[in-house]
């Protein structure tokens, strides 16, 4: 009996003292794990925050089976910097009123955090911040990919998005020349 | 210098849908405009349209949310090769975003060929392109054209953007021939100059015949 009861105190305490963890433990597809600060974790990712809420944090590491361990790792780089720069009701606002207000121009910091990604790696992570539902780094990754092709012509960006040109040779000239006025830069 | 008489068409707005002699017209400046192709005035409260069940965007973004939520985000094509590639065979419940309530099918077999990214991805980088380079991009694949010259898109894509709209004004001058529109703002500052050596031969001869 005096046994049981002392188990039962020891996990007790376990349990308290898992939440008060106050880091998360991510694990990537490859097996690779990450600590990510759990406030940061629930402030920028609407998944993190619901698994965290509901309770299904594993504390050997929470599989995240979609997200590959380079793509895993700058995300919590990206939660990491984040953590103290932007209070988080700035943050709220940001997202109440994300469908009207254009879009928010990234920080130097940001701007830095996704220039130094190869092409690979940028689309992983846009990928992985799509997953985990990050608004704000969608938003800083979508805007270096949309100012990437910004000065390219139509093939290059089917080169780089992997798209398939499904237009016959009359269709594209035909369209070509409606818009011809488009291909002319001003 | 002898002054212009210029016989003047002044077509906003509510117009330059409906003047059938301006009709070919508005139809190849529409790509300069999206904002002017919309069936009706956009809806004001974004919140509203979302609970509606509106557009696209809404739809692809809840799916989104939900999806992701979830972990069942789906989508129709998968990535060639990459961390999402496995990811594949759970990709198909947001299809549904695909597909219209108001009689309207988007087109779900062309995005099978759409690229790397997910839909909804790519939806997000398309909405912060500027209007001109999104009508050069129209040419990309099927995909993109119909979901760039979607009203939903071009309503997404105004709303996000707060532009004031356009005006064109079109002249046609009898002394010298030649057909003539602007494109200017609401400060009267134009932004484009269509005449006739500019580079839409076919809409000009086709002008000046009526």
């Amino acid at each position: 009996m005096e046994v049981d009861k002392g188990k039962g105190e020891a996990e007790e305490t376990r349990k308290v003292a898992e939440a008060d963890r106050d880091t998360v433990t991510l694990k990537s597809s490859d097996g690779k794990l990450f600590e990510v600060s759990k406030e940061a974790a629930a402030r920028l990712s609407t998944v993190l925050a619901g698994m965290i809420a509901g309770g299904s944090i594993d504390d050997n590491g929470t599989d995240l089976k979609q997200i590959g361990s380079e793509a895993l790792e700058n995300v919590v780089d990206y939660c990491n910097k984040h953590a103290n720069s932007i209070p988080s009701a700035a943050l709220i606002s940001s997202s109440i009123s994300f469908n009207t207000a254009p879009f928010k121009e990234p920080e130097e910091w940001e701007r830095k955090f996704v220039d130094r990604l190869s092409h690979d790696a940028l689309f992983d992570l846009v990928e992985a911040a799509n997953f985990l539902g990050m608004e704000r780094l969608l938003d800083v990754t979508c805007h270096k990919i949309s100012e990437m092709m910004k000065g390219k012509s139509p093939d290059q960006i089917r080169e780089v998005f992997n798209i398939k040109n499904d237009y016959t040779k009359e269709e594209l000239e035909e369209i070509r020349q409606e818009l011809a006025w488009a291909f002319y830069d001003d | 210098m002898q002054p212009i008489t210029a016989h003047t068409h002044f077509f906003s707005l509510a117009f330059s849908l409906s003047t059938p002699s301006c009709s070919s017209l508005s139809a190849s400046l529409l790509g300069l405009l999206p904002h002017l192709h919309r069936p009706s005035p956009p809806p004001p409260n974004p919140i509203a349209n979302s609970l509606r069940g509106g557009g696209l965007r809404t739809r692809l973004r809840d799916g989104r949310r939900i999806g992701t939520s979830h972990g069942v985000a789906a989508w129709l094509h998968g990535r060639g090769s990459g961390p999402f590639s496995h990811y594949r065979p759970a990709r198909m419940a947001s299809t549904k975003a695909c597909a219209r309530v108001d009689g309207r099918v988007m087109p779900v077999l062309a995005a099978s060929n759409a690229g790397d990214l997910p839909p909804d991805v790519m939806y997000e980088i398309l909405l912060r392109l500027p209007a001109k380079v999104l009508c050069r991009l129209r040419t990309v694949c099927r995909f993109w054209q119909l979901l760039l010259s979607d009203p939903e898109f071009m309503a997404a894509h105004a709303s996000c953007r707060r532009e004031l709209p356009l005006i064109i004004t079109g002249y046609n001058c009898y002394v010298s021939k030649t057909s003539l529109a602007n494109i200017m703002d609401l400060s009267g500052d134009i932004i484009k100059q269509c005449h006739e050596h500019a580079p839409q031969p076919r809409l000009y001869h086709e002008h000046r015949r009526r």
